[in-house]
């Protein structure tokens, strides 16, 4: 639990600045916690950091699909649908916000910084690791969130991401709730 | 469990407590309707409480294949963790924890069921958390407290999950989770 309260190596003002959005919005709204224009334009850039790991989840599950058998397959296929769907949704909310949701790279493009996914554990653990870095996408936007419904939500899909990684950790021959306070970090 | 993992815990067990102080300064903004935010941690206080009660009595009163045995008492000791992690973030706000439950309504009927009866009741009360959690986070005004009680909603989906399977469901049937049986 990253409880400082503050995002671990960001703080709102850089994460605007890196991003180049709405310096001058920002400037106006100084320390704006609230959910006018700064805090929608902020919300609209956390949310397309979560989309990056959604992509990549996708891309990693139909990568991963095929090297596995089974119930595995069966389980990861249902859970790239499920990826698929947490796509569509924050794309979705990213336009809501007026911002522009970012683009999945390139198959390829992910691949290349795989780790060897030779066998059926290679692949579990590898999408166990990239559920946990969408679980940590969204709890570590969740303090900045300004708008209450966008918060909600985030917790809807780190929890969701949360029991995927639960299945896939059993289907591995691991204990399926290794830690109480599930924070992606392990 | 090991050392290493137990101090683990209790870092992010003292992580939520901590953060509820960190930005008092700066709350989130909300509406005036909304429950404080040490209502909300009393209110989470007592869902654990009650987890942990039916979990220590199911384990008490029923026999239970092994798997699921090892599941019931890794949900058992993680609700424990829950309670001591969010008693001391609300004791942070200046609020004692509330006194813990004797009985736990529908529980003995779940019990005098078996294990898949218990089963059901345990994934219903599993909903009802995540319910709880996610009004919670969009209620929430220390923006500290709210990777923590994630943190906890996100295990008590995994608790979803397992029961799911345990009980013959697909684990994950939806693609948001909401809470909903």
């Amino acid at each position: 639990v990253s409880g400082g309260g503050e995002h671990p190596g960001h703080t709102r003002r850089s994460l605007l600045a890196a991003t180049g959005v709405a310096a001058a919005g920002l400037a106006a709204c100084g320390d704006d916690d609230g959910d006018g224009r700064a805090g929608r334009e902020l919300d609209a850039v956390l949310m397309n950091i979560a989309l990056d790991s959604e992509h990549a989840l996708v891309a990693a599950y139909a990568a991963g699909v095929r090297r596995l058998r089974g119930r595995s397959r069966r389980t990861a296929r249902a859970f790239l649908a499920h990826e698929r769907e947490h796509v569509r949704i924050v794309a979705r909310e990213v336009r809501r916000l007026g911002g522009k949701p970012h683009e999945a790279k390139l198959p390829e493009d992910y691949r290349r910084g795989y780790p060897a996914l030779e066998r059926q554990g290679d692949v579990l653990r590898f999408l166990v690791d990239l559920e946990g870095a969408a679980v940590r996408a969204y709890q570590d936007a969740l303090p900045k969130l300004s708008s209450p419904r966008l918060r909600r939500l985030a917790g809807s899909l780190a929890t969701t991401e949360a029991e995927h990684s639960s299945i896939l950790l059993a289907a591995a021959g691991r204990s399926p709730l290794p830690e109480a306070f599930v924070t992606g970090k392990s | 469990v090991t050392a290493p993992a137990l101090s683990r815990r209790r870092a992010l067990g003292l992580a939520l407590a901590t953060g509820g102080g960190a930005l008092l300064s700066r709350p989130l903004p909300g509406r005036a309707a909304d429950p404080s935010d040490a209502e909300l941690l009393t209110r989470a206080v007592e869902i654990e409480q009650r987890a942990t009660f039916a979990y220590s009595e199911a384990l008490r009163a029923l026999v239970f294949d092994r798997r699921t045995t090892r599941l019931v008492e890794a949900m058992h000791e993680q609700e424990l963790e829950h309670v001591e992690g969010l008693g001391r973030a609300l004791r942070r706000l200046g609020r004692r924890p509330p006194v813990e439950p004797l009985e736990l309504r529908g529980l003995e009927r779940a019990l005098a069921g078996g294990q898949r009866r218990f089963l059901a009741f345990a994934l219903a009360r599993e909903a009802g958390a995540v319910r709880f959690y996610r009004e919670a986070l969009g209620q929430l005004r220390r923006p500290g407290l709210l990777p923590g009680v994630a943190s906890v909603m996100a295990n008590r989906g995994q608790h979803m999950a397992v029961l799911r399977r345990a009980l013959g469901r697909d684990p994950v049937p939806l693609a948001v989770e909401t809470g909903e049986l």
